[in-house]
């Protein structure tokens, strides 16, 4: 267990990298300040509950308070020093995400045209791969997860995926078996 | 009575009880493998949803929700690693007892307390629905915008030592639930220009993100670990029956989950913590707290189990979700006009019986599957982190893809699973976000209708509900800002001497 209170609760500790993400915060919620009255319409004459503007006003208000208090409280946080080492290992950790997310994308963009069930193998198998399981039984085991996922989801649940571009070159009864179930 | 027997009549279809057992079983499942959690599997699955009737999908959700507690308390107990969150104070006294070769005993005792805090939370609700459907039609617009605005307070005033980033977030799913086309003068609200962004940002999207993208991240980017669970041998019924020697503990415990379960924002891990600290105050032998303490466990898993019960009562009674989870079967009900509130108590009881009776008979499942199955379940702990990652990866694209067949959606979501991952790095909360995007949304409509007929503020509070919700908001920021202050006098003087 961590660092308690007196009541025994768990006690808030900032990490590494707390200070520049709290600073991220505070310039993209001043950058959304600034565009405030170019974004959002005040309509004279309106009670301020059904103005268009009130909302998105007070909540972009909001944050740009408390994302300078939360820069505030971690520039001035007592163990700050030990909180700027390794940030830039953390900041490494975080653009590592990057790489993942592009596999997503990348399995996205596949799927309407190679269709989702050969989509699903290839990515789940070729992830499988990058991420170190080289065995054939780890290779197996993601490209039967990438199966099952479709059989679950598109053939049994039918939730709606489209077909990819490919089923169009094969035959009739195969294509229509294709869009529908895989 | 009738509303009785049209709820059965409701839940008494092949669809509605294929849904439990799926939930109740995957559930377990779910809760059982570190890092995945009920909200990634809600998340993943919640679009698949939208195809079933409300009580079909629900039901499905709820079974979820309410049995990966169940399950999370098997790696608690035997690996030292707690399946959900909700979970974590059992691996204080259940882990102990594994080790001293008691690991049949610590399982048996979660699950009869598990069983005890779930079916005592259901039973309050039952309890309750006559005063639920007598109070509910009391709230209108304002009362129920108060009721978001202490939603948000509580949200705040729980997250000790993190309210200003708690409120940030807060602000920041205000302001996402804002963007696109406002829908009473048509004008748009920071689009940039983008025709894309019109259509506004989808909660689903954020959702899956959040919770399930960006926990694929953690597990792929984390080093790869699999879990060697011990082997398990002997009968689970031994410890079935010693819970009743621990009734007065099971009896608080249940009782502060349903409580901390009704208030928006607080939810599992304050209520086994008060349990927890209770039992340890009153215990004959405190000293066997954290060491293999039956009634610590017992504490710990009769309060989680107690919540998810008792989390529904704002949701079906005010529309109004305590917690993420509930937030997400929100989208469930809106997706099929199923407006929870007043008006569902009043209009269809039987739909409200026949949750209260899926979760029932979801708890009885899950400990008949759990006294006979937990050999089987063991296998899925020891499914490796990175593994995992592929698959909650490759799930969480239908989740998303299948909403709308949109790329931009799954570049959002994309986006959402980075900001989640940091923020998780970060040890911050992303609840926050969720319900600042859902209660947001209540108070901006609530507001409007409400002011209507309100002509200065002393209006907006002269019914009995909408000022005691007034008074209660101020009394909880009363309460928070003195003990702010008392913290800091307390700083200061250790800091001057």
């Amino acid at each position: 267990m961590g660092a308690t209170t007196e009541s025994g609760l768990p006690v808030f500790e900032r990490r590494s990298g707390d200070t520049a993400f709290a600073a991220v915060c505070l310039i993209l919620s001043l950058f959304l300040f600034s565009q405030m009255w170019s974004q959002t319409v005040w309509q004279p004459g309106r009670q301020f509950a059904g103005q268009p503007g009130f909302w998105p006003r007070l909540a972009v208000t909001g944050m740009v308070l408390c994302a300078g208090f939360n820069l505030y409280q971690s520039l001035m946080d007592s163990r700050k020093a030990e909180r700027f080492t390794g940030v830039g290992e953390e900041v490494f950790l975080w653009a590592r995400c990057l790489e993942f997310a592009l596999w997503f994308m990348a399995y996205v963009f596949a799927t309407p045209v190679i269709g989702y069930l050969a989509a699903s193998i290839v990515f789940a198998g070729s992830l499988a791969f990058r991420v170190g399981y080289r065995s054939r039984a780890a290779l197996g085991m993601a490209l039967a997860v990438g199966m099952a996922t479709v059989i679950l989801f598109k053939a049994l649940l039918q939730v709606k995926i489209p077909g990819g571009s490919v089923y169009e070159w094969f035959p009739d009864a195969m294509r229509n078996f294709f869009i529908l179930y895989l | 009575m009738e509303a009785l027997l049209s709820g059965f009549e409701l839940i008494a279809r092949i669809d509605v009880i294929l849904a439990l057992l799926v939930g109740s079983i995957g559930g377990v499942a779910i809760g059982a493998i570190p890092g995945v959690g009920p909200a990634v599997a809600i998340a993943i699955l919640l679009p698949a949803t939208f195809a079933f009737e409300p009580i079909v999908g629900l039901t499905l959700l709820l079974g979820i929700y309410g049995s990966s507690m169940y399950g999370g308390a098997i790696p608690a107990i035997l690996i030292n690693t707690p399946g959900t969150a909700a979970n974590a104070l059992t691996t204080y006294d259940g882990y102990p007892m594994a080790q001293s070769g008691q690991a049949h005993r610590a399982l048996s005792l979660a699950y009869s307390a598990s069983f005890f805090g779930g079916v005592f939370s259901i039973l309050c609700l039952i309890l309750m629905t006559p005063v639920l459907a007598a109070v509910a039609p009391l709230f209108g617009s304002r009362e129920i915008f108060l009721a978001a605005v202490l939603g948000i307070v509580l949200v705040i005033v729980t997250h000790r030592g993190q309210a200003a980033i708690a409120t940030f977030l807060i602000c920041v799913g205000i302001w996402l639930n804002t963007i696109g086309l406002e829908p009473i003068q048509y004008t748009q609200r920071f689009t940039f220009g983008q025709s894309w962004l019109s259509s506004g940002i989808n909660l689903i999207v954020v959702v899956l993100g959040l919770f399930a993208i960006s926990q694929a991240y953690v597990l792929l980017i984390d080093k790869d670990d699999a879990p060697e669970p011990p082997k398990l041998s002997g009968s689970m019924f031994h410890g079935l029956t010693e819970l009743f020697r621990h009734k007065r503990i099971a009896l608080f415990s249940s009782g502060s989950g349903v409580i901390m379960g009704i208030i928006p924002g607080v939810g599992e891990f304050l209520a086994q913590f008060f349990s927890y600290s209770y039992a340890a105050s009153t215990s004959k032998s405190p000293e066997k707290f954290g060491s293999g303490s039956p009634e610590g466990l017992v504490a710990s898993e009769a309060a989680n189990n107690a919540v998810p019960g008792a989390a529904m009562i704002p949701l079906l009674a005010l529309g109004i979700p305590g917690e993420a989870l509930t937030a997400m079967m929100l989208s469930v009900f809106y997706v099929h006009n199923v407006v929870p509130g007043p008006q569902l108590f009043e209009n269809q009881p039987e739909f409200v019986i026949a949750l209260y009776l899926g979760l029932l008979i979801l708890n009885i499942l899950v400990l008949i599957f759990l006294t006979f199955a937990t050999g089987g379940i063991l296998q899925v702990i020891r499914i490796p982190t990175r593994f995992l990652g592929v698959i909650v990866l490759t799930l969480s694209f239908v989740g998303v893809y299948s909403l709308r067949n949109s790329a931009t959606d799954c570049a959002l979501a994309a986006g959402f699973g980075i900001f989640g991952y940091i923020l998780k790095r970060l040890n911050y909360p992303v609840v926050p976000i969720i319900l600042g995007m859902v209660l947001g949304g209540i108070m901006e409509t609530r507001l409007r209708t409400s002011m209507a007929n309100v002509e200065t503020p002393l209006d907006f509070i002269n019914r009995p509900v909408a000022a005691i919700i007034f008074a209660l908001i101020v009394f909880v920021l009363f309460f928070h800002l003195r003990s702010l202050l008392k913290g800091w006098r307390k700083k200061s003087g250790a800091r001057n001497a």
